[in-house]
C-alpha cells in the first residue's frame, strides 16, 4: 500500500499514527487507497460469488452432485464463514467508512443501509437453517440472494459509469461500454469479464458435449447454455455493430457498419454466433452437424482481449514478405522431395508411392520429423534421400518458426521502444499529466513493462528535456559562429560548466575518466588542467 | 480483410449530438429486443426437442433395466413370457422378434407412462432426421466378434428374425433430433 496516497481527510491533524482499527480499514477496505487489498477482496468475493452459483446449479443434477454431496457442503459452509467475516469486518470497521464519519451511531448506519442488508441476507438462511427445518429447495433459492452481493462492484461501477458519460449521447454510452476507451470505466471492464467468462462457459460446454457419460447426463443443460450464450453474443454483436461508427475509422453510418463488419473481429463475432441460427433454422433442409464444430470458434473472441495476439498478429504482418518466402521454399523442397521419393520408390512400392501427390503426403511426415511411418523407403538409395530429407527438414521447418519469433520478439521491441516515443510527445508542456500517465500505464501493462521501468522511463525522458533546454537556451552555435563577443559568452560559460561539473564530481569523474575511460585525449587535459586548478593553492 | 482495433483505445471519438431524436437508438433497441426474442423462440424448440428426449431417456432406462431383469430371469425359464424362454425345447427357434414384441404386451412396458412428459414411450427400429424421431427407443443387438487376439461387439439394428437362442448382447438407444442414436445402456439379454 502506498501510504502517501492515503486521502488527507484520514490523516490526523496532529501528526499522531493513525488507530489500528483505521490502518485496517486502510489497507483492506478503503476503495480510495490506491494499492490497498480492497480490488483484490471485492475480486475474490464475486469469484465465489460466481463459483456458488455455479454449484447451485450442480446440485440441481442428482448424478453430479449426490456422489460429492460433502464437498459440495463443504464449499458452501467455507463460502459461508467467509461471506460472515467479511460482513464482520465491514461491521467493525463501519465508524472509518468515509460516508458514516460523524455519523452517532455508524456501524447501526451501516447495518441498515441496503450493501449491509444484502451482505445479511446472503448468510443469513444458512443459519437459519441451523434452528429452522427449512426446505432444502427453499434454502437452495436463499441462496441465490447471495448473487446480490455483486452489486457492491455493479453499483459503483455504475455511477462512475454515469459520471464519465455525462452529457454523451446513447450511442456513446454503448459504445463506452463495448469498445475500450477512457469513458469506459469499470463497466467496461465488467462487460468484458463477462463475455471472456461466457466464451469460456460456452468453450467448455462444445467440449465436454463430446464426453459420451457428460453430454448423457447435462445434455438439457448445455442445450440452455448455448442459447444464453448466443444471446449474450449476439447482442454483443449488435452492439458493437451499432456503436462502431464513434470510431473515426467507421464513421458512416452505412459504409462504416459495412467496412467494421468485414474486420477480423466482427467476422469472429458473427462466426460465433451464426452457427446456432443455422442449426435451428435449417436444420430441416440440411445436415448441418458439422456446424457445431464451429462453436469452437468463439475461442477466437478472446483474442481480442488479448494484447499479445495483436503484437503476434502486427510482427507476422511485418514480416509477411519473409514468412511467406521461407513457406515458399519449404512448399518447393516438399515437392521436389515428393518427386525424388516417387522416382526412386514408385518401382519397389507401387502401392505406397503410387504418384507424386501420395508421395508428397510422405515427404510433408519425413520433412517436418514426425515420421509415421507408415510408408518408408526400402531402396537403398531411397533411403539415403530419406537420410538427408531429414536432416534438411531440421533446418527448413526451423526456418519459419525463428522467423515468426523474430518477429514477435522485434515487435515487441518496437513498441516499447515507441513508448519512449510517445513519453517525450508527452513531455513537450514539461508535465505529464493523470490522463496522459493513465494512457503511459495502459501501455506498460500491454508490453509487460513493469512500473519501475516506466518511472525510470518517465525520469530519463525529463532529464533528457531538462538538458536539451538547457543547452538549446544557452548554447547557439549558429549564433556563436556570427558573433566573436557571443561566442567568446558561451564559451566562458562552458568552461564555468566545467568547472561546476569537475568541483561536483571530482573523484566520481576522475575514476569514469582516466584509467582507461572513454575519454579523448583533450577531454582528459581539459579535466586534468580544471582538477588541478581547484586543488592548487591559493596564490 | 482489416483487423480491428479493439485493442487500441477510442478516445478520437465523436462530439455528443444533442438536441436531435436519436431514431437509431430505438432501431438498435429494437433489433436487439427482436433478436433476443427469435433466440428466445428459437431456444424453446430445441428445449423441447432436449426436454423430449430426456423424457425419453428416463423411459428407456426403464426399458433397459427390465430387458436386463428378463435377460438374468430367462436363462432359469423364469420370464414369464413363453417366446422368450431360454428352454432346451426352444434350442435355435428363439426369434427376437415374437420375444420382443411379447415383452412389450407385459404391463411393465405397456403400462409405462413417460416420467416428464404425457404419453407412452415410443419404440422404433432405428433413427431418422425427423421431428417425429426425437425420443424414438430403438434396441440394437450385439454380434460379438474375435479378431488377432482382440473381442468385441458390433451392434446393428435388431431384426426379429434374429436370434437369441443365446445370451445377447442389446444396447438401448433414444434418438436425437440430429437423428442420431445416444446410447442408454448395454445388457445381456
Amino acid at each position: 500500500m502506498d501510504p502517501s496516497s492515503t486521502p488527507k481527510s484520514e490523516q490526523p491533524l496532529d501528526g499522531a499514527k493513525p488507530s489500528i482499527g483505521r490502518r485496517i480499514y486502510s489497507y483492506l477496505l478503503d476503495p480510495e487507497v490506491k494499492g490497498n487489498l480492497q480490488g483484490p477482496i471485492e475480486t475474490f468475493v464475486a469469484l465465489l460469488i460466481l463459483v456458488n452459483v455455479g454449484l447451485m446449479l450442480l446440485e440441481t443434477i442428482p448424478q453430479i452432485y449426490e456422489p460429492y454431496a460433502k464437498l459440495f457442503h463443504f464449499i458452501d459452509t467455507v463460502s459461508i464463514y467467509i461471506f460472515t467475516l467479511e460482513y464482520a469486518i465491514r461491521f467493525l470497521l463501519a465508524p472509518y467508512q468515509r460516508n458514516l464519519a460523524g455519523n452517532r451511531f455508524p456501524r447501526l448506519s451501516y447495518a441498515v443501509s441496503p450493501f449491509a442488508v444484502i451482505d445479511l441476507l446472503s448468510i443469513l438462511p444458512f443459519y437459519l437453517s441451523a434452528f429452522i427445518a427449512l426446505d432444502l429447495r427453499v434454502l437452495r433459492v436463499l441462496r441465490l440472494l447471495r448473487l446480490l452481493k455483486l452489486f457492491r462492484v455493479i453499483i459503483p461501477a455504475w455511477k462512475e459509469f454515469r459520471q464519465l458519460n455525462k452529457g454523451r449521447t446513447f450511442r456513446q454510452h454503448v459504445h463506452a461500454i463495448v469498445w475500450p476507451s477512457r469513458f469506459g470505466g469499470q463497466i467496461n471492464k465488467f462487460c468484458d469479464l463477462f463475455i471472456i467468462v461466457w466464451v469460456l462457459i460456452s468453450v467448455l460446454s462444445v467440449l465436454l458435449e463430446t464426453v459420451e457419460s457428460v453430454h448423457y447426463i447435462l445434455a438439457m443443460e448445455f442445450a440452455v447454455l448455448d442459447s444464453i450464450a448466443v444471446a449474450v453474443f449476439t447482442t454483443e454483436y449488435l452492439m458493437r455493430m451499432y456503436s462502431c461508427v464513434e470510431d473515426p475509422k467507421f464513421r458512416s453510418a452505412y459504409a462504416g457498419r459495412a467496412k467494421y463488419g468485414f474486420t477480423l473481429g466482427a467476422l469472429i463475432d458473427l462466426l460465433a454466433v451464426l452457427p446456432f441460427f443455422l442449426e435451428a433454422l435449417l436444420h430441416h433442409l440440411f445436415d448441418l452437424r458439422f456446424l457445431r464444430i464451429f462453436r469452437m470458434l468463439r475461442l477466437l473472441k478472446l483474442t481480442r482481449f488479448s494484447d499479445a495476439t495483436k503484437l503476434v498478429w502486427d510482427g507476422i504482418k511485418r514480416e509477411a514478405g519473409t514468412i511467406g518466402a521461407s513457406f515458399f521454399v519449404l512448399l518447393l523442397v516438399i515437392i521436389l522431395c515428393g518427386s525424388i521419393g516417387y522416382l526412386l520408390e514408385h518401382a519397389a512400392q507401387p502401392d505406397k508411392f503410387e504418384s507424386i501427390p501420395g508421395a508428397i503426403y510422405w515427404s510433408v511426415i519425413t520433412l517436418s520429423s514426425v515420421g509415421y511411418g507408415d510408408i518408408s523407403p526400402i531402396t537403398p538409395l531411397g533411403r539415403f534421400v530419406t537420410s538427408l530429407m531429414a536432416l534438411l527438414g531440421i533446418a527448413l521447418v526451423a526456418i519459419p518458426s525463428g522467423i515468426l519469433s523474430a518477429a514477435f520478439t522485434d515487435q515487441l521491441r518496437i513498441e516499447r521502444e515507441s513508448i519512449g516515443g510517445k513519453i517525450a510527445a508527452m513531455m513537450e508542456d514539461d508535465t505529464i499529466d493523470p490522463g496522459e500517465k493513465a494512457l503511459l500505464e495502459a501501455d506498460a501493462r500491454r508490453l509487460h513493462i513493469t512500473d519501475l521501468e516506466l518511472n525510470q522511463m518517465i525520469k530519463t525522458a525529463q532529464r533528457n528535456r531538462l538538458m536539451d533546454k538547457d543547452v538549446r537556451a544557452e548554447f547557439n552555435l549558429n549564433a556563436a559562429s556570427h558573433d566573436a563577443e557571443l561566442a567568446f559568452e558561451q564559451f566562458r560559460s562552458l568552461v564555468s560548466q566545467m568547472k561546476q561539473v569537475v568541483f561536483v564530481a571530482d573523484q566520481k569523474l576522475a575514476q569514469v575518466m582516466l584509467p582507461g575511460g572513454e575519454a579523448t585525449p583533450l577531454e582528459k587535459t581539459i579535466f586534468e588542467q580544471i582538477a588541478e586548478q581547484r586543488t592548487a593553492p591559493k596564490s | 480483410m482489416e483487423a480491428t482495433s479493439d485493442h487500441g483505445h477510442h478516445n478520437d471519438l465523436a462530439p455528443p449530438s444533442s438536441g436531435r431524436h436519436d431514431y437509431g437508438a430505438w432501431i438498435f433497441v429494437a433489433t436487439v429486443i427482436f433478436s433476443l426474442i427469435g433466440i428466445a423462440v428459437l431456444a424453446r424448440n430445441i428445449f423441447a426437442a432436449a426436454h423430449h428426449l430426456e423424457t425419453a431417456k428416463r423411459s428407456a432406462e426403464t426399458v433397459a433395466r427390465d430387458l436386463a431383469d428378463m435377460g438374468v430371469k430367462r436363462k432359469a425359464s423364469q420370464s414369464g413370457v413363453a417366446e422368450c424362454e431360454l428352454r432346451e425345447e426352444n434350442g435355435g427357434k428363439l426369434a427376437w422378434g415374437p420375444c420382443w414384441e411379447a415383452i412389450k404386451k407385459r404391463p411393465e412396458i405397456a403400462d409405462l407412462v413417460n416420467a416428464m412428459e404425457p404419453g407412452n414411450p415410443v419404440f422404433g427400429a432405428s433413427c431418422d432426421g425427423t421431428d417425429e424421431a426425437i425420443g424414438r427407443i430403438t434396441i440394437d443387438k450385439g454380434t460379438p466378434w474375435f479378431s488377432a487376439g482382440n473381442t468385441g461387439t458390433t451392434f446393428a439394428p435388431s431384426d426379429p428374425e434374429d436370434s437369441i437362442a443365446t445370451e445377447t448382447p442389446l444396447r438401448i438407444q433414444v434418438c436425437n433430433r440430429w437423428g442420431e442414436p445416444v446410447k442408454v445402456q448395454e445388457i445381456k439379454f
